[in-house]
This record gives C-alpha cells, sequence and structure tokens, in this order.
C-alpha cells in the first residue's frame, strides 16, 4: 500500500515514514506544501498523512485543493492543533480522520491500516481468498493451515492483490501501489515478486493461487476473465 | 476612635448618625429646660414682687412708733391659708425685726445682703420646706416739710413663697423632655439604618458583581447604569484594571498554549522515533542514526525549556543587570566566531564593520545573549551564499548596533511582529525544532532591561535588527537608576 506523508517537521517525517516502510508500506514524503499537492496529484494514494502547518501551503490548502479536484484520496490530518474547533475544521474540509501530536506510532498505523481498508471497501483485518487467509492488522498469511513467511514488499504485493481480489490488476496499478518513488523503475521487479510469492503460496501440483492474465496483469481467486 | 475600629460602613454610619442624634436632642432638650425653667422662675419672682408692692404701703414711719408695720391691715388670704401659704417680714435697717407674717411663727426667713434695693434668691422656709424669697429694701415716707424730718429710715421687705409647685413643673417637663427624646431616638435609628440600608445597596450589587468575576470568568464587568455618582468612579477603575487582569490573563493563557504547542512536535518527534526502532529489527547503524535524532531532538527542547526560563526570569526581575562600559566589538567577533562552523557550511559571508573600540553601557551576558540570538537567527534565515552585515553607530548618549541578514521573504508588515513570542516569520521549523520563537523576544526584554531599545526593520531582501544602547556620557546617571531598581 502507497502512503504519502507531508509533514515539515524532518525528524517526525522520517520516523513515520520509516515505521510505515517498516509496516511494509510504500512511502512518499515531503516537508513542503507545494510539493506535497503535486505528489498527490499525481499518485492514486492509498493514504495520505498531512501536517498542517507547512511551508508554501497550508495542509487546510491542500486538502481543499484535492477535494475541489474531486480526488478522493483518505486523508489523515497529523498535527500539534489540539482544539475540538481544529478537529472539526479539519474534519469538515475534507479530512477522513483526524490525530493529535503527540502520538503513538501504534495508532497512527492502525489508523492508516483502517484508511486503506476503507479504500478497498474492507471492514474486516481479516480477509479470505480460497485457501488464502490474510491477517491485515497482524500482518500474517496463511495458506491452508500452514503459515507462510513474507518479506515486508512481498506482503505489501500480495495485500494489494488480496483486497482487489478476483479482479485483474495491471502491473502498472501493482506499481502505482506497491513502490514508491525511490524504487527502481522497473517493471519486471513485479514480475520478480510475483514469482517469489508464488514459491512461498502455492502448493506443489496444484495451480497457482495468482494468475497471469495475458497482456493485461495477474489475477488472485476466482473472477471475471 | 471606635468609628475607625468599626469595619462595617454601615455600622459607622449607623453609629455616626445615632450618635449625631443623641447629642443634637441632648442639647436641644437641656436648651429647652434651661428656657423653661428661666421663664418659670421669673413669673415665680414676679408674682412675688407684686406681692411685696402690695405689702410694702404697710411699712410707715411716724415720729411716735418710727418704722412700724401695720400687719393688721393685711388681708391678703396667701397669708393665712395652712397649706403652702406665702411668708413675709420686714426689718429695719438695723436688723431689727418690725414684723413678720402669721405664718412665719417665731422663725425667721433668710435675708440677703446684697447692697441691691431688690433681690431674688432661694431659700429654706419653716419645716424645711424649699422656697424662694424676694426681698425689697426701701426707704419709709415722713411727713411734713423736709427740713423737720428725720434721717430717712429704710426697712427691708421680704416675701417668700413655696417653690415646689414650679419645681414639680420642671420635673414633668424634664420627664416629658426624656421621653420624647427617647423615642425620637429610636424612631430615628430605625429610619437610619433604613436609609444607611438602602444607600448601601448599590455596593452590595458591585460586591456581589466582583464576585462573580473569576478566573474562568475574567471578561464580565461592573455595569455601572443606576450606579449612584460616588461609585462611578469605583466601577469604572475596578472595569479598567479588570480589562488589564483580563488581558495579562489571555497573554498568559496564549503564552501556555504555545509553549505546548512548541513541545507537542519534538515530544512526537522523540516517541515517534522511539516506537518505529522498536516496532521491527533493525541494523546497528540504524539504531545509532534514531538515537543521534533523539538526542538532537532533546537538545532542541532543552534549548527551548532555557528560553522560556530565561523569559520568565527577566520577566519576572530575578536576573539584575550589572551595567558597565562593554566592548561591542568584542563581544561580536566572539560570538562570530562560535558560529563559524555553520557561516561556512551555508556560506553566508559576513561583513563586519564594528571599530575595534567601541563601548556601550550594557551587561555583558546580555548582550551576549541578545548578539548571539540574533546571529544565530540570521544564520537560520539568511538564505545560502547570503551575507550577514553588523555596522555600528555611535552619538554623544547612544549607540546604536545594527545587525542584518539578507532573506528573501519578510516584508515590513512581519518586521513588526519579530518581538512577539513564538512568532516566526516562516512556519517551518528548524530540523530540531529549537527555532520557537523566543529569540528576539529575549534580545528585546534584555535590551529594555540594560535601558536600550530594540528595533526591526525589513525590506528589500534583507532583514535588519537595530541595538539602541546607552553610551558612556549618559549612562551614569541611568545605570544607577537602573542599578537602583534592580536592588
Amino acid at each position: 500500500m502507497r502512503v504519502l506523508v507531508i509533514e515539515d517537521f524532518v525528524p517526525l517525517r522520517r520516523s513515520i515514514a520509516k515505521g510505515l516502510q517498516k509496516a511494509g508500506m510504500a512511502v512518499d514524503q515531503t516537508g513542503d506544501g507545494e510539493e506535497g499537492l503535486w505528489y498527490a496529484r499525481l499518485n492514486p494514494y492509498d493514504a495520505v498523512i498531512l501536517d498542517l502547518m507547512l511551508p508554501g501551503l497550508d495542509g487546510l490548502t491542500i486538502l481543499r485543493k484535492l477535494r475541489a479536484e474531486g480526488l478522493k484520496h483518505h486523508i489523515l490530518i497529523l498535527t500539534a492543533r489540539d482544539t475540538v474547533e481544529d478537529r472539526v475544521h479539519g474534519l469538515d474540509a475534507g479530512a477522513d480522520d483526524y490525530m493529535v501530536k503527540p502520538f503513538a506510532f501504534a495508532e497512527l498505523l492502525a489508523r492508516v491500516r483502517a484508511l486503506i481498508r476503507r479504500t478497498y471497501q474492507a471492514k474486516s483485518p481479516s480477509v479470505r481468498v480460497g485457501p488464502l487467509r490474510l491477517d491485515t492488522a497482524k500482518q500474517r498469511v496463511w495458506v491452508g493451515q500452514r503459515s507462510a513467511d513474507l518479506s515486508a514488499r512481498e506482503y505489501a504485493l500480495l495485500e494489494f492483490l488480496v483486497l482487489r481480489a478476483g479482479a485483474v490488476v495491471s502491473r502498472t496499478e501493482i506499481w502505482e501501489h506497491v513502490y514508491d518513488f525511490h524504487s527502481e523503475s522497473d517493471s519486471n521487479v513485479v514480475d520478480v515478486y510475483i514469482c517469489y510469492l508464488r514459491r512461498k503460496l502455492d502448493e506443489p501440483g496444484k495451480p497457482s493461487l495468482i494468475q497471469t492474465v495475458r497482456g493485461r496483469g495477474y489475477r488472485l481467486g476466482d473472477g471475471e476473465t | 476612635m471606635i468609628l475607625r475600629r468599626l469595619t462595617s460602613l454601615r455600622a459607622r454610619l449607623l453609629l455616626g448618625v445615632i450618635v449625631g442624634l443623641v447629642a443634637l436632642q441632648a442639647a436641644s432638650s437641656v436648651v429647652v429646660y434651661a428656657l423653661q425653667r428661666s421663664a418659670l422662675y421669673n413669673r415665680f419672682d414676679q408674682a412675688l414682687m407684686t406681692t411685696v408692692e402690695a405689702l410694702a404701703p404697710q411699712a410707715k414711719y411716724d415720729k411716735s412708733k418710727g418704722a412700724h408695720f401695720e400687719a393688721e391691715k393685711v388681708r391678703m388670704p396667701e397669708f393665712q391659708r395652712p397649706k403652702g401659704p406665702d411668708y413675709f417680714q420686714v426689718w429695719r435697717s438695723d436688723g431689727s425685726v418690725i414684723a413678720r407674717s402669721q405664718t412665719l411663727g417665731e422663725a425667721n426667713l433668710p435675708m440677703v445682703r446684697s447692697g441691691q434695693k431688690a433681690a431674688a434668691y432661694d431659700c429654706e422656709l419653716p419645716r424645711g420646706k424649699a422656697g424662694r424669697a424676694v426681698l425689697m429694701t426701701f426707704e419709709l415716707q415722713q411727713k411734713g416739710p423736709p427740713e423737720r424730718r428725720n434721717p430717712p429710715q429704710a426697712v427691708t421687705l421680704v416675701v417668700a413663697r413655696e417653690i415646689d409647685p414650679v419645681r414639680n413643673d420642671l420635673w414633668t417637663l424634664g420627664w416629658i423632655l426624656a421621653g420624647t427624646s427617647l423615642a425620637g431616638l429610636v424612631v430615628a435609628g430605625g429610619l437610619a439604618l433604613a436609609i444607611v440600608t438602602h444607600g448601601l445597596r448599590p455596593l452590595w450589587r458591585v460586591a456581589r458583581q466582583i464576585a462573580e468575576v473569576e478566573p474562568s470568568a475574567l471578561g464580565n464587568r461592573i455595569d455601572p447604569v443606576g450606579l449612584p455618582t460616588e461609585l462611578q468612579p469605583v466601577a469604572q477603575r475596578l472595569n479598567e484594571m479588570l480589562e488589564r487582569l483580563y488581558v495579562a490573563f489571555e497573554r498568559e493563557r496564549g503564552f501556555t498554549a504555545d509553549a505546548a504547542h512548541e513541545f507537542r512536535n519534538p515530544i512526537a518527534g522523540i516517541r515517534s522515533i522511539g516506537e518505529v526502532a522498536l516496532s521491527a529489527p533493525q541494523t546497528v547503524q540504524e539504531y545509532a542514526e534514531d538515537l543521534r535524532q533523539i538526542v538532537a531532538l532533546a537538545a532542541g527542547m532543552q534549548s527551548l525549556v532555557e528560553k522560556l526560563l530565561l523569559l520568565a526570569r527577566l520577566d519576572a526581575g530575578q536576573i539584575k543587570p550589572s551595567l558597565s562600559q562593554v566592548q561591542v566589538g568584542v563581544v561580536v567577533r566572539e560570538t562570530l566566531a562560535s558560529l563559524g562552523p555553520r557561516l561556512a557550511a551555508r556560506n553566508i559571508a559576513v561583513e563586519n564593520t564594528l571599530p575595534s573600540i567601541m563601548t556601550a553601557t550594557a551587561d555583558r551576558d546580555l548582550l551576549t545573549l541578545a548578539v548571539k540570538n540574533i546571529l544565530d537567527n540570521a544564520v537560520e534565515y539568511a538564505e545560502s551564499d547570503g551575507r550577514i552585515r553588523l555596522k555600528a553607530t555611535a552619538s554623544d548618549s547612544t549607540v546604536v548596533l545594527s545587525i542584518s541578514n539578507t532573506c528573501c521573504s519578510m516584508g515590513p508588515q512581519e518586521a513588526a511582529h519579530v518581538f512577539e513570542r513564538f512568532w516566526r516569520a516562516d512556519r517551518s521549523r528548524s530540523p530540531n525544532g529549537s527555532h520557537a520563537g523566543l529569540g528576539l523576544s529575549l534580545v528585546s526584554r534584555a535590551l529594555s532591561l540594560m535601558g536600550g531599545s530594540a528595533e526591526a526593520f525589513a525590506g528589500n531582501g534583507e532583514f535588519t535588527l537595530r541595538l539602541h544602547f546607552q553610551a558612556r556620557e549618559a549612562a551614569g546617571g541611568s545605570a544607577r537608576k537602573i542599578g537602583d531598581k534592580a536592588t
């Protein structure tokens, strides 16, 4: 899942990005309001963490511009402003969630995951597709009774496929949601990771859980062809 | 004395009014009594005198009898009645008694020889009764031609009567006066109580309104409508005081909120770095980097706390400037030297035209604090490859130190705010959050403690701070003044 962090306080921004990456998310980050707006327009982020006091362009303006342009990012405001008026103001401007600094990182992560689930209309953190079972909160994967040990990047790719289960997902879409700007711009990477996933998930002698749809991309589980 | 000891205004007013009324009543009663007494005695004495004048013709003189009194011709009933009769007695000038009334028996009336022909006096009557007597001395008429008359013969006639009826009347009058005074006092006291209570009611109202002003409701004011003229200035002063309190409270509240806000970011940073580090294993290098970040954030917070404390101490007057002649150039050079690495890192040029010897009246520590904060800001906010300029001018009375740095964005309107606490031209923060917008507040406070002032200007891509100090000549007096205030 790909998340954008717009926060001008450098140590905090770096730490949030690092934490999200540790949780298997692809993270783009910036400390400048204008740049943040540019990032958000460019990519369909699954969640955006937005500070309010920013140089260049303040957070509320970014929020209003995105909403005015019809962009439907799930946005969490993360700010030191803690009054009820501030929260109401932020949520009314189009934010999906509001958190006050300082915060517990685990809670921020949980809220970001909740926003991502909302993106894919999934209510439960536990998702089943055929013999595959995912716990998106704990980032654990089981195939039947067997637990699969995935790297963060592998898990991120699988989670995206699971959340879009039944649909054909193109390489570009996978690229946009699983990788950030700093990843190698080589679409082969997607194929390589699909290969890793198949190796870890598929039972010998059975058809692969992830099907290749020639010329279009990949599909997890049964669905339209 | 007692009035001063009474703490209640109502009790004071009441006591004052009642004591005044008692004195007035007593004085008027005494006057009425005295006037009435004098009138009654006068009338009594006149009546006695009339009797004397009626008796006087009975005192006669002829050659055979000499001076004599024809008592048998006195037919007046008052000399005969058994109860409360009148008395008279007649003496010759040699003191021998000529006649006395039957009512006297063998007793004598007291006679006062005052030398006057007529006199009235109190006396004791037979049987111990109190009486009043009137005395008249007169010469007896002699018949015949003057050359054949004997030397003139004088007799003294005294008439006395019991004074009890007058005394009784006076007693009654006294009681009536005392009674009416007492009743009047009770009524007047009640009235005074009611009037004073009513008159003080606006005061209770003001007191109630003051009681309603709490720290949480400092916006409340005392309503001057309907207050008596005497209380209007009180209400006005109280409202002015409340306004000042309100402003101070709001500033304090805002200051606390701002201070809390400034701490949220570094605390959020430290917590987040720590929690992310603990969330999953990482390399030793990563742990070390996280720790470095946490230390830097803690240092930033420490600097913020120190600035806040310093500001609070400067405000509270806990830091006392010791003014002397300080070499401004030396302080500036030392501070610049400490900033050397940062200046080099951002490639900022320094143009220092301070004369090598120039003194100003200052506290060395406070001056260093001011210069350090200004240069710190200048390095922080000047763009890379920018320039910092320092110059100074001195006149007879003042030394002006001017520090400018190139900066892209600030305008004159923003420059007006730079001395406000927590104000920042750019909302972006320094890497560790130590630039919270307190530095120039400290500068302004430090300068005013040293008897100087600070001004800020911005425009044409440059931000300038001008510090005014007192020069040597004018410094003596004011330095002592500030020193006196501080001790």
